[in-house]
């Protein structure tokens, strides 16, 4: 009895002396909302940067009362050996404990890009609490320290804005949506090539006033007549970059990936030739159905969409005849099978298997892929590629024709 | 008699459903099936359920000829006093040694997942004393206690499925059987320890509260066990894809990836709370075997007191016998022959000789 | 654990029943008989009852007998006293045979037999029945010369009307609860149980109260193995007083060191018959409303009357209510300190961001807030309790708004954690038998949480969970009936089925007996009539 006693009182001690080890409060946690990786200036080093929201000031004077925007978020960069090493370092400057569970984008540079991203991502997916569905962006042409240290004006918390001008990708499907998972499962492939959201800085103005802004709290400073566009695509080899679809490369991709929801097609009036109309895509499908016959591997892709007519430059087309609107499907099959030829051609130059042609023949032919899969990388530069399309316009909005001066 | 209670037949399907299926489906199995079968683990796991019933019927049938006894006890009738008492410790020492395993990997899913600066014999203890209040309360409240966490597990689990289901692909699985049967097969071998865990029925059959229509536990045990693995291993194939070989569990990774309208994200917890309350069924069930099993095999008048002393073993081993997670692995592989052979191996033996020698009833239920 | 404890105290009643502290009569006179001298007589019962002010000696003559009457002011019945009583001796004794001759041996069945018009009269001969007699309400006769007497139980003592129960009022249903007296108690759940079934024991417990129970079962459906526990139970009682059912409950309980309740109570008689028609044995306290009923298990504190008289389909919705909020009492508060302590990525980002804004400034961590907050709420209920009812409100008023504005605002503690520990609170009064268990336990919670996060509070629940299956509540497990499972009882459980659905006990109370309702009893619109065409008036009949 007198035992149990005492080891009853053991344990509780175990509770009360030794304190809990990993509670942090929840003001005590600086939030990251976003991450970035760059190639640091000294030889083998690595940058990093974060922005920490300030919980303190969101709920400070909303925008419309004249709030100031400024402070919702600060940007501290840090340095060292590898990614987690670099993160660590950070609390040098910070004070608080980094939270990395509500980060939503992964920026990286381009320089770093070239080097290989396994140089950040394995801490990424290794750590338990960044999440691998936040979204990859590569900067084309610039430092991930200048993206997250650009004020944007859709959220508060600029990263935030960063991930919402990613989903919104889906509006124009000129650039993918990738989350770190899918790239991880590309490069896990032996033959698909991973890809990655492009992100520009464009700096308006003049270089002089470039340098001006206002200070953020630990002295970096905001630029504010910078901005943020997300479109085209980064084409990796493995873990290093090598490559850019531009914008209609990378429609070109999303079509064959089934992965359109959105845009816009601009085609030429059947009548007229200068004058031009805008037909909104609805739905798109692709299927990717690998071929061998004699021995010759042909990839046929097939893609069906539909579309509703959105904007026609007046003249004199009458969209209410279905003679007139086959025209336009034809034009924007035209358009379409352009955008994928384009894709494949750039991607058989660069030697990347962004489409998942590999995987597909793996699926279908399983005994001759296992010949196949070594030889790939001289396969697909040369492969025989049919583009089908099956483009149909359904509607044709409030109207059928535009109002027209009567000559 | 040591232990009082009685359980019902379905009391008892459901202690066998959840000891196999809490360290399984959504434990380390499915990676490790995965490893070597890859997209065909599903048919792994077919081949498994098979072997499970069969294992299992092999064990009912021959704990079936001594109704009243446990193994401890009959065994001795069986083949002799001193072959008898060895192979009553044998199982003494599979149900303490077994144990350890899951209560190791507990505590080190909890910290890697969920609190990495917690030292691991908090999380040990913490369930080691749980389930040690459930062993002292007796047979019963641990069955009882069952009946409400089964079906809870279960519901979680369906709808941890069910939020995954936008991120499953069927691609996943085709081609089917790329490279053959042989690594489906391969792919059961780890798992062959963990299907035939019936064996903790053996030390049941004595307290079950009638002998009638006993056949039907095992078969509807496994008719759930079966639907549960696929789910688990269908839903993990067909989220993650070949990330399945590297992730240890992959579960609880998938349920990171849940993104119900950006409202339901992050399930982490819910994953916990499946994970405590299996594990703590799971770590009972053994527990109460050794503690039960040791108070037979010394023949003891009561297994309560032994309950503490055992925690503490238990939390010892656990601590000591692997360095780190590495070394865990590699244990879990090197020692499934010793356990496919106290489990599966050594009752259909026992049976075989007790056929051959005429001991125990045999009530119709071979 | 608790069963060793039960055990070594059962042991203790156990060796000392044979010698009782308190045995029921007080004195060492009990056993004496009474004697033929009327003085003799009323010498004793002013010795033992002493001087005390209430009690009246009214001596008479009846027949040239000398006669007293002796009882306690204020227990009797004034009137029936004067009328029945007093008039029917001093007038009526005329009109009756009894020669003086005869000798006053008869003089009290002639009394009994044909004067007194009083329904319960009764012959005594030992002190020990006459001071039960007077102390109980009853009017002691004495007869010079003969060593019997006579008491005539004439109750008139001053008790609450019957009035809806404060305590489980409902909005459909009988409005009646039970009073303080206990015949009245029996008589309401006599008219609501007519059968002769219906067995209605008395005893008394309590050393120096003497306390009246009454334990009520139906024969043919309860075990009688249940009835002997219970009774063999009280009758091990050994104390002083028993002023409440709350003192039966402690005694008699399964499981005293747990913070469930195994012993049920109520205060509406409609609840008592429904549980005596279960198969339960009910134990009336004279002196409270309030009355036990065994076996008790965890799923009744969820079952309200009200449940039964309405709809089903409201009735189980309010139900999975009940429930939801009981979950809400015990976690709310724990999964708050989870969260912002260890895991606040459960969150969703714009949810994190505000409570993590909120808490800028605050000086208590969120374990401590919980804590803070939750013994203030304590605080305010209590107080809302024992005031006086005008100031009552103004308190809550007071405390809840201003102060619990004051202090968010003051930055003392978050707005988050004054709205869960509010929230947590207003659920722990949906389900009342439970408020004081839940609260216990989200303390319990609480803690764990703060020192272990999800993991600290997912342990303390399976720890519960294996607390409660391990209670049973004289023999009937206490979480039936979810486990063991039987699943024709969950149909009162979750939800609550049709009265058509439910054509069984539950099993644990049931026993044998426990089909209670023919099978085929759906309503349905009737069949294999003709289709009569409904009003048509023939107007040329």
């Amino acid at each position: 009895m007198k035992i149990k006693l005492f080891l009853v009182f053991l344990i509780l001690h175990l509770f009360v002396l030794t304190g809990c080890w990993n509670r942090v409060e929840l003001d005590r946690r600086a939030i990251v909302a976003g991450f970035g990786a760059d190639k640091a200036e000294e030889e083998g080093k690595i940058q990093v940067t974060v922005q920490v929201v300030d919980a303190g000031e969101i709920k400070a004077i909303p925008l419309a009362r004249g709030g100031s925007m400024m402070n919702a978020v600060t940007v501290y960069t840090g340095t060292g050996f590898t990614a987690f090493d670099a993160f660590r370092n950070l609390s040098m400057v910070i004070g608080e404990k980094l939270f990395l569970s509500e980060v939503r984008v992964l920026v990286v540079g381009e320089e770093l890009a070239r080097e290989g991203l396994d140089k950040v991502i394995d801490f990424y997916e290794r750590d338990h609490e960044p999440n691998i569905r936040d979204y990859l962006i590569v900067v084309k042409g610039g430092e991930a320290k200048e993206v997250l240290e650009t004020e944007l004006r859709i959220n508060k918390i600029w990263a935030y804005g960063i991930d919402s001008m990613i989903k919104t990708t889906m509006a124009h499907s000129k650039a993918p949506a990738t989350e770190i998972i899918d790239f991880l499962k590309a490069v896990e492939s032996k033959t698909t090539a991973p890809v990655a959201t492009v992100i520009h800085v464009l700096r308006k103005g003049n270089e002089e006033n470039a340098g001006e802004g206002k200070s953020n709290q630990d002295g970096t400073t905001a630029v504010q007549p910078k901005e943020l566009k997300v479109s085209e695509t980064a084409v990796f080899r493995h873990y290093k970059l090598t490559g850019w679809l531009d914008e209609k490369e990378s429609r070109g991709l999303l079509w064959v990936t089934g992965k359109v929801k959105s845009g816009i097609i601009v085609v030429s009036s059947p009548e007229k030739e200068d004058k031009l109309a805008a037909i909104e895509i609805i739905r798109a499908k692709s299927k990717i159905k690998p071929e061998i016959t004699d021995g010759n591997l042909i990839i046929n892709i097939d893609v069906w969409e539909e579309g509703n007519l959105g904007e026609e430059q007046p003249d004199t087309m009458d969209v209410s005849k279905p003679i007139v609107l086959k025209e336009l499907e034809e034009r924007k099959k035209t358009v379409i099978e352009d955008e994928i030829s384009a894709a494949v051609i750039k991607a058989q130059e660069l030697n990347a298997d962004i489409f998942g042609f590999g995987e597909a023949v793996r699926r279908k032919y399983p005994r001759e892929w296992k010949q196949l899969e070594d030889q790939w990388d001289e396969i697909f530069p040369t492969l025989e590629v049919n583009i089908a399309v099956d483009a149909k316009i359904r509607r044709t909005g409030k109207i059928t024709k535009s109002a027209e001066p009567k000559p | 008699m040591l232990e009082e209670g009685r359980i019902s037949n379905r009391q008892a399907a459901f202690l066998v459903i959840t000891t196999i299926l809490s360290t399984t489906s959504i434990g380390f199995l499915p990676s490790m099936i995965y490893q070597e079968a890859a997209q065909d683990s599903w048919i792994s796991i077919l081949l498994l359920t098979v072997y499970g019933i069969v294992v299992g019927r092999i064990i009912m049938s021959l704990g079936m000829r001594f109704p009243d006894k446990t193994i401890v006890e009959y065994a001795e009738i069986v083949t002799g006093r001193i072959p008898g008492k060895i192979i009553g410790f044998l199982y003494v020492l599979f149900f303490l040694y077994l144990n350890t395993f899951p209560i190791r990997f507990f505590g080190e899913l909890s910290i890697t997942f969920f609190m990495p600066e917690t030292p691991l014999v908090f999380f040990l203890i913490g369930i080691i004393f749980a389930a040690a209040y459930a062993v002292r309360s007796g047979l019963e409240v641990i069955a009882r206690a069952n009946e409400i966490i089964l079906p809870v597990s279960l519901t979680i689990g369906i709808i941890l499925a069910i939020m995954l289901f936008p991120q499953m692909e069927i691609k996943n699985f085709i081609p089917m059987l790329e490279k053959g049967i042989l690594p489906v097969f391969k792919g059961t071998y780890v798992a062959l320890v963990y299907f035939a865990e019936t064996i903790v029925m053996v030390m049941f059959i004595p307290y079950l509260n009638t002998t009638r229509r006993t056949r039907g536990i095992i078969f509807k045990s496994f008719v759930v066990i079966s639907l549960c693995e696929l789910l688990a291993v269908v839903s993990t194939i067909a989220v993650l894809g070949e990330l399945a070989a590297r992730i240890p569990v992959p579960a609880i990774f998938a349920a990171r990836l849940v993104s119900l309208a950006e409202l339901i994200e992050r399930v982490e917890p819910l994953f916990l709370l499946l994970w405590v309350i299996a594990v703590f069924v799971k770590v009972s069930v053994f527990y109460y075997c050794f503690v039960l099993a040791t108070a037979q095999w010394l023949n003891l008048k009561e297994y309560k007191a032994l309950v503490l002393p055992a925690g503490v073993l238990l939390t010892v081993l656990s601590v000591v016998l692997w360095g780190n997670i590495a070394d865990l692995y590699e244990q879990m592989v090197k020692l499934v022959p010793y356990f496919v052979f106290v489990e599966a191996v050594l009752p259909l033996v026992l049976l075989v000789a007790a056929c051959l020698r005429g001991k125990g009833g045999t009530a119709g239920e071979n | 654990m608790a069963r060793n404890v039960f055990r070594r105290l059962l042991s203790l009643g156990r060796g000392r029943e044979k010698n009782k502290l308190f045995s029921t009569c007080a004195s060492p006179a009990s056993a004496a008989k009474l004697s033929r001298d009327l003085a003799v007589n009323l010498n004793m019962i002013r010795d033992t009852l002493g001087n005390s002010m209430d009690v009246v000696v009214r001596e008479l003559l009846v027949c040239r007998t000398r006669v007293a009457l002796v009882y306690i002011n204020g227990l009797i019945n004034e009137t029936a006293l004067r009328e029945n009583v007093m008039r029917a001796l001093m007038i009526d004794m005329h009109n009756v045979e009894p020669s003086p001759g005869s000798g006053s041996k008869d003089l009290a069945d002639s009394v009994k037999e044909k004067v007194l018009s009083i329904a319960d009269v009764k012959k005594i001969g030992d002190f020990h029945t006459v001071l039960d007699g007077i102390l109980g309400t009853g009017i002691v006769l004495f007869f010079n010369g003969e060593d019997t007497g006579l008491i005539l139980k004439l109750p008139g003592f001053e008790t609450r009307s019957v009035e809806e129960p404060h305590t489980e009022t409902v909005v459909r249903g009988s409005r009646e609860g039970f009073v303080e007296a206990l015949s009245v108690n029996i008589s309401m759940l006599r008219r609501r149980i007519k059968s002769p079934d219906l067995r209605l024991e008395r005893m008394q417990v309590g050393g120096v109260t003497q306390t009246d129970i009454c334990v009520a079962y139906i024969k043919g459906i309860v075990n009688t193995k249940l009835v002997d526990e219970v009774k063999k139970r009280l009758q091990r009682i050994d104390i002083d007083g028993v002023l409440e059912s709350g003192y039966l409950e402690e005694f008699i309980e399964d499981a005293p060191f747990s913070i469930f309740q195994t012993v049920g109570n109520t205060e509406r008689p409609d609840k008592v018959a429904a549980k005596l028609l279960e198969g339960r044995v009910a134990i009336f306290t004279d002196g409270t409303p309030i009355v036990l009923t065994v076996p008790y298990l965890y799923i009744e504190s969820f079952q309200v009357s009200e449940d039964y008289y309405s709809r089903y389909i409201p009735g189980s919705l309010l139900r999975m209510i009940r429930l939801l909020c009981v979950i809400i009492t015990a976690e709310l508060p724990a999964l708050y300190v989870a969260i912002t302590a260890y895991n606040p990525e459960v969150l969703p980002s714009p949810l994190l961001i505000s409570m993590a804004s909120s808490r800028e400034g605050v000086p208590f961590p969120a374990i401590g807030e919980i804590l803070v907050m939750g013994v203030f709420f304590q605080i305010l209920r209590e107080a809302g309790v024992r005031l006086p009812r005008p100031v009552g409100l103004t308190v809550s008023l007071v405390g809840a708004l201003v102060v619990g504005e004051a202090v968010v605002s003051a930055g003392l503690v978050s707005a988050p954690a004054v709205i869960i520990i509010a929230l947590a609170g207003i659920c722990s009064f949906v389900v009342p038998p439970q408020s004081d268990t839940n609260l216990l336990l989200s303390l319990f919670f609480t803690i764990l949480a703060g020192f272990a996060g999800f993991f600290g509070l997912f342990l303390g629940f399976v720890l519960v969970l294996a607390h409660m299956a391990s209670l049973r509540s004289f023999g009937a497990p206490y979480l039936s009936p979810a486990a063991p499972l039987s699943p024709g009882d969950l149909k009162d459980t979750f939800i609550r089925a049709p009265w058509w659905v439910m054509t069984g006990r539950p099993r644990v109370t049931g026993w044998k007996n426990t089909r209670r309702a023919g099978v085929v009893s759906s309503p349905s619109p009737p069949r294999n009539e003709e289709k009569k065409p409904a009003h048509r008036y023939k107007v040329d009949e």
